[in-house]
Formats: C-alpha cells, structure tokens, sequence
C-alpha cells in the first residue's frame, strides 16, 4: 500500500534585501500579502533579479529535497512507501523590510515531485 | 509640433506603466480613489517576468530521469485593491493559482492530496455513525496531550459533523442534471481547548481534520430527508442548473475547458441553507463537474438562490438565479480575458508551461462578479485547464 506523505519546507526563496534599494519598475514582479494586522504589504523584485534568485532557490531546493527523500527511503517499509511529495517555498524578506518581518511567510510556491514508477 | 509629439509620447508612456488588472474584474472594500490612483505597473510585463522566471527555474528543478521528478508546481497569487497582481507571499486570500507542468510529460494533472486526517462520510448511514466514526481520533489526541478538553472537541466536532451530513444528504439526492456535485469538503483545525476553526483561523496548534463526501452512487432519490437536506438540496440543485446555463450561454474559451467549479455552501444556526456570502470561515466547499448521465436529466427551475449575508445574524438574502447566473457568466468571461495572457507566441514555447487556472471570484448580490482581493471574500473558484498545452 503506497501512502502520500506531504511535507512543507519553508525554503528560501529570494534574499529580498535587494529590494529596499528597488525602484518601481513595469517588469517587476510583485510580493504582496496582508500582514497580521489587515495591512498590504508589497515588494516589488525586479524581473531580471528574480529570474537569477528564483532560479537558483528552485535549484537548491531540488537538491535539498532529493537529498531528503533519499533518506525517507531509507526508511521505508512494505507497508509504508512515499510516492509524491509536496514543497512549498516561501519568500523570506532580508534587509530594510520593517513589518514585512513581522508577518509570517506563506508558501507561494508549491513543487510537487513524484516518483517515477 | 515637435512639442505636441512629445507630450502625447508622455502620456502615452504614463498610461502604459498605469495597467493593473482592469478595475471591471474585481472589487471588494476598496474605494473609487484607489482604483483610479496611478500604479507603476504593468499587468503583462510582470506577468512576462514571471513566466519567463518560473520557466527558467523550473528546468533547474526538474529532478532526475529515474526516481524523483518535478511533476507540477502551483504559484498562488494575490491581488492588491488597485488591481496589482503579486506572489502572494502572506497573509490575505488567494485570487488566482497558476499550475505549471511540463510540455512532454503527461498531459493530465493528478494533485496530490494533503496530509490531513480525512473523514469520509460518503457511506454512512446517519448522523451518529460518523460522529462515531470520530470517537478513535478524539480520544487519540486527548492521549496525545494535544487537545485537553475533549468534551468541547465533541460538542464542536457534533455541530460541524451533523451540519456537514445534511449537506452531503442533500448533494446525493440532487437532481441528475449536466453539472452536478461530485464532491464535499470541510477543512477544520483543532485547538488545544478543543474549539473547532476553519483554517484561516490560526489556533496555534497543528492538528487539522477534513470531512469529506465523495459521489458514490447516482442518483438517489429520498423521500426521508431532513428540513435542511431538503434545503440543501434546493441550493444545490439551483446552482447545479445555473452553471449549467451559464456555460451553455457563455463558453469558456477556446483554449481552455472548465473542469470543476467550487461554491461554499454554509447552514446557518438556524438551520437555514445558503451560499457562504458572508465571511464565515467554516464553510464546506462543494465541487461541481460535469458528468456524464445514465439516468435521465432532470429539468431544475429555481426562481432564486438564498446568500448567507451574516455570519451571526444567520441573514439570508434570496438572489434572483438571473443575477446568479449573470455571475457566474462573468466568471466564465474572466477567464477568457486572462487565457489571452497566456495565449502569446512566447509563452507556447519552452518545456515547461501554465496546464491549469484556478481563478478565485468574490460575488455581489447585484449578481456582479471580481476575482477575489488579498482582503476580499471568496465564493467560489473555477478550475480551467489550458488546451494548448
């Protein structure tokens, strides 16, 4: 009997640091969410930047969770095998974001990888 | 001359970076100000931007050619009240989720579901079945020191179950039509105290639980249903004929075919049914598809569809089916509009690409429709899958 298991890794995804000396450009590609209180909170990446972070989380995020999944196998008994596995990555503000800190990341990404059969 | 040109390249320019999702698409608690106040923002370009990153990334993440493999990605995204669609990085509802799968891969999209301890009550037989059905878990959480009052978790769980069976009593004897209720759900997380939350209350504990109904069987014709079944019932049917209608009326694009369609229908204290208008965080979420009939279908005319308007009040609000389906028609353009996004040259090309659309909509009694703000109210979301894939 396969079971799917789900687990979530808040990753990081970009070190928005960055974006405290960001201008507001057309190609940018927005972080928005409500904080605890109800207010929006916004970041705007540019587009080119998220490209390079976003590419390079994804990467390190595959090797992490590849790296992982080796081991649950490791464990895995007849009764008990992983087929599908699902990782959220989240937004992680950096440097200069005042009350963004203070509001909990969701997953805004989510990869669902499966074993092949 | 030279003068002229240049003011008019100015404007021009100034309108071209003022493009957020057009003010017709959506609304919510926002004023007339905030939707005329200028954004430095353009829809397209950002949407490119993200397409253009996710792609690249995603071949990053691709896994490996034997064991593991990247099979989907979901981005969730968020809209602003000027009309700014972002990555929804935090708090607030989700307004629209891009699923992304490869191109070479197989073309249908299998979901995994969560963790979550699920209960189904698709063949139960009564009320106090399925609360039985609970006790093991309930008892299993009080060992666990995770919940301490289990009393309370019984009582709670009671109320949620009863109202959550009715329901479920009232989707399986709805009437045989083209788009009809396949599935049920009612997502709750558990407190310590042993209160009972939808999820987006935040408990501080981790112990989450869904009631689940799934259609088992055909059509069931009961003559023995109860006042709030029957009510079910009449709601359910009602909307199940309207979306019908609508997508008779208005079809979907072409490049895209409506897979599901899911409304919250709530009961209220009172024992009155009702589509989930107000912003009641405990709502089962119904799931309609179109199926395909044995039995003869069965001609529904409901004159109008009643709104929980109020949580605490237990409001109802009956809204004329013309202003439903008019709704839901819009939803239905909606998703044409933002298909034409994704239906460029650029973004048919590369391995990796949008497979589904699942846009979130807030509804007005008017009838009118928007998709779902970061603080808006969503009623029901449409699940689209891209043909050009």
């Amino acid at each position: 009997m396969n079971w799917i298991k789900t687990f979530q890794v808040l990753g990081l995804l970009a070190t928005l640091g960055v974006a405290t000396g960001c201008k507001n450009n057309v190609d940018d590609v927005p972080f928005v969410g409500l904080d605890g209180n109800g207010e929006l909170k916004e970041i705007n990446f540019p587009g080119k930047k998220f490209k390079k972070y976003n590419a390079r989380a994804m990467k390190y995020t595959k090797k992490q969770t590849l790296k992982a999944l080796s081991q649950v196998e490791k464990a895995e008994t007849n009764s008990w095998k992983l087929d599908a596995v699902e990782v959220g990555l989240a937004a992680k503000a950096g440097i200069g974001l005042g009350n963004v800190l203070k509001a909990e990341a969701e997953p805004a990404f989510i990869l669902i990888y499966k074993k092949r059969k | 001359m030279k003068k002229y040109i240049t003011l008019i390249a100015l404007i021009m320019s100034f309108n071209a970076l003022s493009a957020g999702l057009p003010s017709e698409w959506y609304f919510g608690e926002e004023t007339k100000s905030n939707k005329e106040e200028k954004l430095n923002y353009d829809l397209d370009k950002s949407l490119h931007s993200l397409h253009n990153a996710q792609t690249h990334a995603l071949e990053k993440a691709e896994g490996e050619k034997q064991g593991w493999y990247l099979d989907h990605m979901k981005t969730i995204l968020g809209l602003t009240l000027k009309g700014k669609l972002g990555i929804k990085s935090w708090g607030g509802k989700k307004g629209i989720e891009l699923i992304w799968k490869k191109r070479s891969a197989n073309k249908e999209l299998v979901e995994i579901e969560e963790n979550v301890e699920t209960f189904d009550i698709s063949e139960t037989k009564s009320v106090n079945d399925a609360l039985a059905g609970l006790d093991p878990f309930i008892n299993s959480l009080v060992e666990s020191g995770k919940v301490k009052d289990a009393g309370n978790l019984r009582n709670q769980l009671s109320d949620k179950v009863q109202k959550f069976y009715e329901v479920a009593k009232g989707a399986e004897s709805s009437a045989p039509q083209a788009y009809r209720p396949y599935k049920i759900r009612l997502d709750l997380s558990v407190a310590a105290d042993g209160s009972v939350n939808g999820l987006f209350v935040k408990v501080g504990g981790d112990v989450r639980i869904r009631l689940e109904w799934t259609r088992k069987n055909f059509y069931q014709k009961n003559n023995e249903l109860s006042s709030i079944a029957q009510k079910a019932q009449t709601v359910l049917n009602g909307l199940a004929s309207e979306i019908g209608k609508s997508i008779e009326e208005e079809p979907a694009a072409k490049a895209l075919t409506l897979k599901e369609f899911k409304v919250g229908v709530g009961v209220t204290v009172s024992g009155n049914v009702g589509v989930a208008k107000a912003s009641a965080s405990i709502v089962p979420q119904v799931y309609f598809k179109k199926v395909s009939l044995l039995e003869k279908s069965m001609e529904v005319q409901v004159e109008e569809i009643p709104f929980i308007t109020d949580d605490k009040s237990n409001e109802l609000k009956l809204v004329s089916s013309t202003r439903v389906r008019k709704g839901f028609k819009k939803s239905l353009k909606f998703a044409e509009y933002f298909q034409k996004k994704f239906s460029k040259k650029e973004y048919k090309e590369g391995s990796w690409a949008v497979h589904t659309i699942k846009p979130s909509f807030s509804f007005d009694l008017s009838g009118d429709v928007g998709v779902v703000t970061l603080a808006g109210t969503a009623i029901f979301e449409l699940a689209y899958v891209n043909n050009n894939f």
